[in-house]
């Protein structure tokens, strides 16, 4: 079966239908033709997950947990033969199945997107002074070239590279990784994006950098009130930034809640097996061995029909391999809880047949 | 092997030139027993005599003509006299393979009173389909030779330059850009007039194959030289070196095997290219020498005048042969491109539609897959 | 040592201010001299293998002069007495060492202009192929032109219908025309024009330009038509599927992902960014190209009778113009370096990471 998720407290959420990004059931395939066959790949299975403004919700998953592709599809942006079930609400109105125009008027516009190979997300034939000209006239079309120029210094500035203004005729090539992601902030930010959907944003930098452009998205956080979405394999990262944390395997929600809820007592297996694997500074110097999660990630090309993460769950029972388990609260039945306050915005959820028999 | 004849059976057209492919070749390899004379067999009776394999009273029959004008050669059939044409009989003898002394032929005249000729004969009145027949021997082959002595000679240049480097690469691709600084035809034209123009037709078969070996390599060692140069930095490669095995063993059994792939497709296009150049050189009179067979030779340019076409247009058969062959093996090397590198094939929408589903609204890309 | 490294370095130096301070026009003249390089060593190489082939210039002399039967006065053989060619060869530099040789054709050929004369006609060589050279470039051209204008039209085009019927058909009538051999064409097109009349069966016009320049114009249309056709198909199979090819290629790359994130729409999408891109592959790709096509209209002119270079060089051939070859070769070897460096230029002004360089 489809992995079903009952989101507990839907009936909370629909009070807040003016939730500024609302994800019910977010459900993606691919049709490939591999030689003959034709086959299914079930990237996301059905994921749920509301936004509020200013808020950064951070996604951690290995590859192939489906992050990416998740949000690759709230401004549509997925290859042809992608199938997207589900809703998609930004401020109330239903993205998918938009037709390209209207979504025009979302992408950019309202929602932005940095990537992951900021070296490879550039016609290698613009120079950065003209890209910024052509996304300030996608918005505004009788924009002047020196307002538009103006502007562009302004939001380079803005995003920390220096000499922003001398700068602009030079080509993506003349640059180097972290300065073409400050460059990609800035682009995303150029038409008054007020959701920022970062994938994996810092994975082809190094570890300065990636500190760096960390800290220049918090700020931008304060200073323009923008949502963010932060997806990252590392779970560091993701916990230095967010608000709001989600982890995703095998195409579903494996766990998600505040930050200040999940990470310092996580209760699924992968979210705890993730923590402990993650190098801790100084590490290096104890005779520990680095723990690693054993066994692959599943293919989502063959999807399974239990739990996802039971072959390599060290607390597997053989009911885990059965059906996949629903998405209930944790802290209603079992778990190692510590807080009792009940979150009205967002609660701390788990799909862990643990926590099963929880009330829906 | 099993694979690739399942691919195949998805693909009409695989299936049709490997067909097409298996036929001419096996035809090739019993070139004496299909064609019911020798190549050299001659009538001078019988010049430019037309096609005159018909049906008649519901069996095949070689019907007779006469010469009704003998500076044109146009001839007239001669209605009601027809001879039997059967199947496996008698006819010159000759040895099958090389081994066994047989002298029945596919088809040829019952009674052997008249000649059947399929496809007509030439100015000397030798029957073309025999002609055709053998000349398959050489220009079947000779695309073989010449693209495995090419596809050697590449193999061993790109390879030691692409692993090598410095100034063997140095070298080896100045070397190889003066070759192909010459477009084809000129340079096949001038190495073939450094030779003396007068050769028996053995050493013509030699000479050509080694000429067309020479304009062929440099294209597949620069994209060798290519690969080997990017495949040198994987870890299997310096744990081959630190095993300390010799340079050329970890060159040609363990780098090239990489890239067979690419090779398989390269041979499959390549043989056509080599195919009609030899073609060329032969139209050309520079190429095969009688007594020796080629369809190039047979559409010589000074039998194929225009004038000669315009009377007797069954001269031009090889054409449509040659045609084949070209287009068989072009579309097999595509075929067996797309079967090797799928990545590359486009996931197509109407295949889709046929099993019914309705493409989704979107952006095209390429393949996608995990995130 | 270190001396001389230090001269060296001061000797180069302003060659590298050049480089920085105009990278362009350093980079078209370090192209010029690489050509001029390559041309001096092509004809070491050519030579060489006229060196290396079996019998000398002079025993073709003799053969020339045996076949041809008449003689001509200074170097006149009639009898192959050994000292005589010792005398002949002497006289012609053949005993000399082989640079020496080759220096001296060199000197002859660039300082004097004077390629020799063509061993059959007694004619200079380059009045030979002056007048051939012009015809062979146009035509070739033309068909450049051509291919590359349809070819562009018919890829991009086919690339947005991709997977479509309609473009599966195309992409398979592509391959046809690519494989389909040149030759074939030619011999079926010259047949369709020899029995429908439509289109004469020579690719020139009958009468030179000077007499009727407009109606020469019209009739060297009407008579490069069928040969024109040929390459033209020829060409536009292949290089159209890789247009195609390229265009799918760049708009799968991340950086298309990145402007239509951006809202920019889909036509400049295609056009002002996908369509660039595919310039580079293709402008690298041309050289070879004009290479082919210079290949393939030597058969063209042979059987059309079109008064090229390709014809002058078969004729040469066929008739052992030892020199005529040579300077036959050696042109058409410059011709395609031309290109070649053409190619490079325009590659360098169209695409900003060779004509920057990397930071």
């Amino acid at each position: 079966m489809k992995g079903q998720e009952s989101v507990n407290g839907n009936e909370e959420r629909a009070g807040f239908s003016a939730s500024f990004l609302d994800v019910r059931n977010l459900e993606v395939s691919f049709r490939v033709r591999r030689g003959v066959k034709v086959s299914t790949i079930r990237a996301v299975r059905g994921v749920s997950f509301a936004l509020e403004r200013g808020r950064i919700l951070g996604i951690v998953g290995e590859s192939g947990s489906g992050k990416s592709v998740m949000t690759s599809s709230i401004p549509a942006l997925l290859p042809a033969y992608a199938e997207t079930t589900g809703s998609v609400r930004y401020e109330g109105v239903e993205l998918l199945g938009l037709d390209s125009h209207s979504l025009r008027h979302y992408r950019g516009k309202r929602i932005g997107m940095i990537f992951q190979e900021p070296g490879r997300s550039y016609d290698p034939l613009q120079s950065i002074g003209s890209v910024f000209l052509e996304t300030l006239r996608n918005s505004d079309p009788k924009i002047s070239r020196e307002a538009a120029r103006a502007k562009t210094i302004g939001l380079l500035e803005e995003s920390g590279l220096t000499n922003a203004g001398e700068r602009l005729g030079n080509f993506p090539h003349q640059f180097s990784g972290g300065q073409l992601q400050r460059i990609g902030i800035a682009l995303a930010l150029a038409q008054g994006c007020d959701l920022l959907i970062a994938d994996e944003p810092t994975t082809a930098l190094d570890v300065t950098i990636q500190a760096q452009i960390v800290q220049l998205l918090k700020k931008l956080r304060e200073t323009r009130n923008i949502s963010i979405i932060f997806i990252s394999h590392n779970i560091d990262l993701v916990a230095e930034i967010s608000d709001e944390i989600m982890v995703m395997y095998g195409g579903l929600v494996m766990e998600t809640g505040r930050m200040d809820d999940v990470l310092p007592s996580p209760f699924h297996p992968y979210s705890k097996a993730l923590l402990a694997a993650a190098p801790r500074f100084g590490g290096h110097y104890s005779v520990e061995r680095l723990l690693s999660i054993p066994g692959k990630v599943p293919d989502p090309e063959e999807v399974g029909i239990g739990c996802p993460f039971a072959p390599r769950c060290s607390l597997a029972i053989p009911e885990c391999a059965r059906k996949v388990p629903e998405l209930c609260r944790v802290g209603e039945v079992g778990g190692a809880e510590t807080e009792g306050l009940s979150r009205i915005n967002s609660g701390h959820y788990a799909r862990c047949i643990l926590c099963a028999g929880a009330t829906r | 092997m099993k694979q690739f004849a399942q691919y195949l059976g998805g693909r009409p057209l695989g299936i049709a030139t490997v067909i097409v492919l298996v036929v001419l070749y096996l035809a090739m390899a019993c070139a004496e027993f299909i064609a019911p004379y020798s190549a050299t067999m001659q009538r001078e009776d019988m010049t430019y005599h037309p096609p005159n394999a018909r049906f008649y009273g519901g069996l095949p029959q070689a019907q007779e003509a006469r010469v009704i004008n003998s500076v044109t050669w146009k001839y007239v059939r001669v209605r009601g006299l027809y001879h039997h044409i059967g199947f496996f009989v008698k006819g010159e003898p000759y040895v099958f393979l090389g081994i066994v002394r047989c002298d029945r032929h596919l088809f040829g005249v019952s009674d052997g009173k008249y000649p059947v000729f399929l496809m007509g004969a030439d100015n000397l009145g030798r029957d073309v389909f025999s002609r055709i027949v053998y000349g398959s021997r050489i220009s079947l082959t000779i695309g073989f030779v010449a693209t495995a002595i090419s596809l050697f000679l590449a193999i061993l240049l790109g390879g030691l330059s692409g692993y090598f480097g410095g100034a063997t690469d140095w070298t080896i691709m100045r070397v190889s850009e003066f070759f192909m600084l010459i477009p084809g035809l000129y340079l096949i034209l001038f190495l073939r007039s450094l030779l003396s123009s007068k050769m028996d037709s053995g050493q013509s078969y030699m000479v050509i194959t080694v000429i067309l070996s020479l304009v062929g390599w440099p294209g597949s060692a620069r994209t060798i030289r290519g690969m080997v140069h990017a495949i040198k930095r994987e870890e299997f490669v310096l744990n081959a070196e630190l095993e300390c095995l010799p340079a050329a063993s970890i060159i040609f059994r363990h780098i090239i095997p990489q890239i067979s792939s690419l090779l398989i497709v390269s041979v499959a296009l390549s043989i056509p290219g080599f195919i009609m150049s030899e073609t060329t050189l032969s139209y050309l009179g520079l190429g095969i020498v009688d007594p020796a067979v080629s369809w190039g030779s047979l559409i010589k340019r000074d039998i194929s005048t225009i004038a000669n076409l315009r009377n007797y247009p069954w001269l031009l058969s090889p054409v449509w042969l040659l045609l084949a062959v070209t287009l068989a093996f072009n579309f097999l090397g595509d075929v067996l491109r797309d079967y090797f590198d799928p990545y590359h094939a486009v996931v197509t929408r109407p295949f889709l539609f046929f099993r019914g589903k309705r493409p989704s609204k979107g952006v095209d890309g390429d393949e996608g897959g995990r995130s | 040592m270190t001396k001389l490294k230090d001269m060296l370095s001061a000797a180069m130096r302003p060659v590298f201010l050049f480089r920085k301070k105009m990278p362009l026009v350093s980079y078209i003249a370090g192209r010029l001299v690489t050509m001029l390089a390559m041309l001096f060593v092509l004809g070491l190489a050519i030579f060489g293998l006229m060196e290396l082939a079996p019998g000398d210039i002079v025993d073709r002399l003799m053969t020339q002069q045996l076949l041809s039967g008449e003689g001509r006065a200074g170097q006149t053989e009639k009898v192959l007495g050994a000292e005589q060619l010792a005398a002949t060869r002497a006289s012609l530099g053949l005993d000399k060492p082989f640079f020496i040789q080759y220096f001296r054709w060199l000197d002859r050929v660039v300082v004097h202009h004077d390629l020799g004369t063509s061993l059959i006609s007694r004619a200079p060589v380059l009045f030979l192929i002056g007048s051939r050279l012009a015809n062979s470039v146009a035509l070739n051209l033309i068909s450049l032109v051509l291919i590359t204008v349809f070819s562009f039209a018919l890829g991009v085009w086919f690339s947005s219908k991709a997977g479509k019927p309609i473009d599966l058909v195309a992409t398979f009538f592509a391959l046809v025309l690519h494989a389909f051999p040149g030759i074939l064409l030619l011999i079926l097109l010259q047949l369709f024009a020899s029995t429908t009349g439509i289109f004469p069966v020579t690719a020139y016009p009958a009468f030179p330009f000077s007499e009727a320049p407009v109606r020469f114009t019209f009739s060297y249309m009407h008579h490069i038509f069928l040969p024109l056709l040929a390459a033209f198909l020829g060409g536009l199979g292949g290089t159209m599927r890789m247009i195609r090819a390229t265009m799918l290629d760049q708009l799968g790359q991340p950086y298309i992902t990145s402007l239509r994130a951006r809202g920019i729409s889909e036509w400049r999408v295609y056009f002002n960014h996908a369509f660039r891109n595919t310039l580079n592959p293709y402008i690298t790709g041309s050289a070879n190209l004009l290479a082919g096509l210079f290949s393939g209209s030597l058969v063209l002119e042979i059987i059309f009778a079109y008064p090229g270079i390709g014809r002058l060089m078969y004729e040469a051939v066929m008739q052992e113009d030892i020199n005529l070859v040579l300077a036959n070769i050696m042109f058409i070897s410059f011709l395609v370096l031309v290109g070649m460096v053409l190619a490079d230029i325009i590659l360098a002004l169209v695409d900003p990471r060779i004509r920057y360089g990397k930071e």
